[in-house]
């Protein structure tokens, strides 16, 4: 988890902001990820962390601030050209290619950053190297015996593993996962966090997710996000303890107003049944086992 | 799932299923042999019906452009309108940019040829003009068109074709406006001269045939694939490394350029051009031969070209009203058949590979399922 | 000077009768996400029967008022039917209204043949009048139509942002699920909002046939106005259409009256400008 100075950190936001016509998305977000760092996002709906996301792998331009990859400002490059510096992203909303087979979809992915994606005249069936390469893609993930079916007959929980694939089939160095286990059901969600925690130790993760039992077993530290700004950063004891992040959830006044949703943003499926039980799943300290002495309103 | 046969487990099998190999013979019965018969043929079919089918289409047209004038004037203006109708379904069909505004790309082609005569080009150098100068507009409106997507797209595109026809109507000085222009010398080079009839005929078809299999090929290889990654989710094709605006103005450039090719074929065939070739309604044509023959498949609009260019020639004969039915052809297509023609040769293939799957897994084959 | 003038008013006439196409072609795509391409061919329809009620009953009011109603009626017909058929699928309702061009076209072709006809305006409205100022003759038919075109402009702006129902409209606009998630009848909605626009539309071919004139290809020749004005207004932007109107009309009209042997590609320049420097139009939404 330690960066020494020397060494750039693998991601870096500084002073992001984000605006839409009067509403303030992103509000003076500064981060740092060290290299081979697993590092969560956390926050209520609402809080402006998929617009975070946009900005980093540059759907969004922001209105002020930079975004730095490994010590190179990448503020002004396109999506495409953060994947080819080796930024990969997942979408909360999964972004597959329903209308194509999962052989299909994963070639695509393969092919991404590769000359011969622009190849006009061989087929895309002979290059046998590639091909290997996305059966063993599928294989890692279960999904071998799937690679004929249309991406629309997946289950939703292949869906997700698929969507993380095409992520990793550009190799990565560091890896934006939003909402990974979104919509998923507790089988599955164990599924995916195996998957997360078999990641390669050199891939750097930032991952949102509200699923507190897959971030507890997948990031080391974390940001919390409230109404765009940042609450607090550090390791997840740290965050666990603090007083902010305790009124932020537990406390009287209410974190979040409903429907404040900015866009961009798109309230997830499987968060909102969370947020509105707030008590069992959100805050880093109440499902855990009680980190030192009993917090206060725990129920 | 689909495809007759398991794949054994760990192989990638990538979409169409593998020959199987007719397995060791079952007993002896009527039954028995029935269905092993049943199932030689339908094995037989899938593997050979293409190129038998190719192969048969291609000598009726040889066939039909033996024959006298007329008929095979018929068969040359339906190889045209299906390069311009095949470049549309790669542009529309594969890449998701369906464009109202070919005709038009087609009527530069044709009168950037004319044109080139009237000024004292030689024959091939009125060729090179004409699919120059449609390669050149493609090039240049391209940046534009493709800034947008979707319903923008067909929009833009429509005002395109229409700006076109615009000016081959109204800048008489340059097109002679409503009169259109004749043309009377087609290339010649040594014994290869165009303006004999069969040379014509065989030429036409056989820019045809590698239109036709260029665009195949392009389909199949990784680019064709990226178009149709663009049409399904261009932002997860950003985030994969794709410039997808770029893929794009590839597309539309060679769309465009094909689309010329088809116009200047349309002027040797029809030896004139006037705008009514790039009216609107023909911009229309063209996307009811690609939707009625089928999108993205390249050889279903070509099939839509043959039938809307017959209906055009032959039902207008004995039915004033034919543009109502090319009206109301489409209107049913896009609500019973989305898939067109080439849709229902698919759905053919597929419920023989069901038939094959039901057939193979009966006692007495392979072990049953 | 006085030419200069009078061009511009024509422009303006021109542009009140492209806003009454575009405003309902706009709406209609901002509300239902449906790209009417029939759209034109409707406002053809319209000035074809205007014409043969003015002729059959010589009153002009009952002209606009059948032409107004007859294809606000058809507009609620193919909403009922082809639109709801084809439930949401964007890129085949475009194709299925393509193909009622087709149908339209010939139609009218057949019923009312291939010549050109013009709706003259009865009494004081045939006739010019001197404007002040300016000293210029002026067609008085012009001067009716810009003011109608005002009218109706105003009209609809006050609906739109004055009463309840133009509220549920641009909301619909907005967000189409959250408007149902409201509880409002969101298929009323559509229908209302589709009729609205093939009134306007016929109306306007009345307005139009005056001026322009009934002929074949008149509907081609209005949706590419209309698609121009959504293309530099914006696609569902009522305000959009408005100014889209005004720079397509008076565009057009300079360009025919200065530049003749191109006028029909003037219209582009401010189109390809505004693809280039703001794709989602002067008044659009970007879809981010």
């Amino acid at each position: 988890m330690t960066a020494g100075p020397a060494q750039p950190a693998a991601l870096e936001a500084d002073h992001l902001c984000r605006r839409f016509r009067g509403v303030t998305a992103v509000a003076d977000v500064s981060l740092r990820v060290a290299a081979g760092a697993r590092f969560g996002i956390i926050g209520p709906n609402g809080a402006g962390k998929t617009t975070l996301f946009n900005l980093l792998s540059g759907e969004l331009r922001p209105t002020t601030g930079s975004v730095a990859l490994f010590g190179r400002d990448i503020t002004a490059l396109r999506t495409y050209r953060r994947a080819a510096l080796g930024l990969g992203r997942t979408f909360q909303i999964t972004r597959i290619f329903s209308d194509l087979t999962v052989l299909e979809n994963l070639t695509l992915a393969l092919h991404g950053l590769s000359r011969s994606k622009l190849s006009l005249l061989r087929p895309w069936r002979s290059y046998r190297a590639k091909m290997a390469e996305a059966a063993d893609l599928a294989a890692s993930f279960g999904l071998a015996r799937r690679l004929a079916a249309p991406a629309s007959d997946l289950s939703h929980g292949e869906v997700r593993e698929l969507e993380v694939l095409l992520a990793l089939a550009l190799k990565p160095r560091v890896l934006l996962l939003d909402e990974p286990a979104a919509g998923l059901s507790p089988a599955e969600r164990i599924d995916i966090q195996a998957l997360l925690t078999s990641l390669p130790a050199e891939l750097t993760l930032v991952m949102i997710e509200h699923d507190i039992d897959v971030l507890r077993g997948v990031v080391d530290s974390a940001a919390v996000l409230h109404l765009g700004s940042l609450v607090v950063q550090g390791s997840m004891r740290d965050i666990q303890n603090d007083d902010r992040v305790r009124e932020l959830y537990l406390g009287g006044a209410r974190a979040h107003a409903p429907g404040t949703t900015p866009p961009g943003e798109s309230p997830s499926p499987a968060a909102s049944p969370s947020e509105a039980r707030p008590p069992e799943t959100s805050p880093p300290s109440e499902a855990s086992p009680p980190p030192g002495p009993a917090s206060p309103g725990a129920g | 799932m689909t495809a007759g046969g398991q794949a054994p487990a760990g192989r990638a099998s990538a979409g169409r299923a593998p020959a199987v190999e007719i397995p060791p013979a079952g007993p002896g019965s009527p039954a028995g042999r029935g269905t092993r018969l049943a199932l030689t043929a339908l094995r037989g079919s899938r593997r050979f019906g293409g190129p038998v089918a190719a192969v048969a289409v291609g000598i009726v047209l040889l066939m039909l452009l033996q024959g006298n004038g007329f008929a095979s004037t018929l068969v040359l203006n339906m190889l045209v309108y299906a390069i311009a109708a095949m470049s549309l379904d790669f542009l529309g069909g594969y890449a998701g940019l369906i464009s109202l505004g070919q005709a038009g790309f087609l009527g530069v082609g044709a009168y950037g040829v004319a044109i080139a005569e009237v000024h004292f080009f030689s024959p091939w150098a009125a060729v090179g003009i004409g699919l120059g100068a449609t390669l050149a507009l493609g090039l240049a409106l391209g940046i534009v068109a493709v800034r947008v997507r979707g319903v923008s797209f067909v929009i833009i595109t429509l005002a395109m074709g229409q700006v076109l026809w615009g000016l081959a109507f109204q800048w008489v000085g340059l097109s002679e406006g409503d009169n259109g222009i004749p043309l009377t010398i087609l290339p010649s080079i040594g014994p290869f001269d165009l303006n004999d009839p069969l040379t014509l005929r065989m030429t036409v078809l056989a820019v045809f045939a590698v239109v036709a299999l260029l665009l195949v090929t392009i389909v199949h290889s990784p680019f064709g694939l990226s178009l149709r990654g663009v049409r399904s989710n261009e932002t997860r094709m950003a985030a994969l490394g794709y410039r997808t605006g770029l893929h794009c103005y590839l597309a539309w450039v060679i769309a465009v350029f094909f689309t010329g090719v088809a116009g200047v074929l349309y002027i040797f065939v029809n030896q004139l051009i006037s705008p009514a070739t790039m009216a609107f309604s023909q911009d229309g044509l063209l996307v009811i031969m690609v939707v009625l023959g089928g999108l993205r498949s390249i050889w279903g609009p070509a099939l839509g070209a043959v039938v809307i260019v017959l209906f055009q020639q032959e039902l207008s004969i004995y039915l004033n009203r034919w543009q109502t039915v090319m009206g109301l052809t489409l209107i049913a297509v896009v609500l019973f058949s989305p898939g067109g023609l080439w849709g229902l040769v698919r759905a053919a293939g597929r419920r023989r590979d069901a038939l094959i799957a039901r057939l193979e897994a009966r006692p007495g084959k392979r072990g049953g399922p | 000077m006085q030419q200069f003038i009078a061009q511009t008013l024509n422009g303006l006439t021109l542009a009140g009768i492209i806003f009454l196409v575009s405003s309902g072609f706009t709406l209609v795509f901002g509300v239902m996400r449906v790209t009417n391409l029939s759209h034109g061919a409707v406002y053809l329809l319209g000035g074809y029967i205007g014409y043969s009620v003015i002729t059959a009953t010589h009153n002009f009011l009952y002209g606009l008022a059948a032409a107004a109603l007859g294809m606000g009626l058809f507009g609620l017909l193919m909403e009922r039917t082809l639109i709801t058929w084809l439930k949401c699928n964007e890129m085949s309702e475009l194709l299925a209204t393509l193909g009622l061009i087709y149908v339209i076209d010939d139609v009218s072709l057949a019923i009312w043949g291939g010549s050109p006809l013009t709706i003259n305006l009865p009494g004081v409205l045939g006739a010019s009048s001197t404007l002040p100022i300016s000293g210029i003759v002026y067609p008085n038919d012009r001067i009716f139509i810009l003011a109608v075109s005002i009218v109706i402009a105003l009209g609809l702006y006050y609906l739109l942002r004055r009463t309840r129902i133009g509220a549920i409209i641009r909301a619909g606009v907005d967000d189409r699920e959250m408007v149902s998630a409201l509880g409002i009848n969101v298929r009323l909605v559509f229908s209302l909002v589709f009729t609205l626009g093939a009134l306007l539309a016929g109306f306007a071919g009345v307005l139009g046939g005056t001026v322009l004139g009934v002929y074949t290809g008149g509907d081609s020749d209005i949706l590419l106005f209309a698609l121009a004005v959504v293309i530099i207004g914006g696609l569902g932007s009522f305000e959009g259409a408005i100014v889209g109107s005004l720079i397509i009309g008076l565009i057009e009209t300079y360009g025919t009256a200065y530049f003749p042997a191109v006028a029909y590609s003037i219209l582009f320049i401010p189109v390809i400008v505004i693809l280039l420097v703001k794709p989602e139009g002067l008044l659009g939404k970007v879809n981010r």
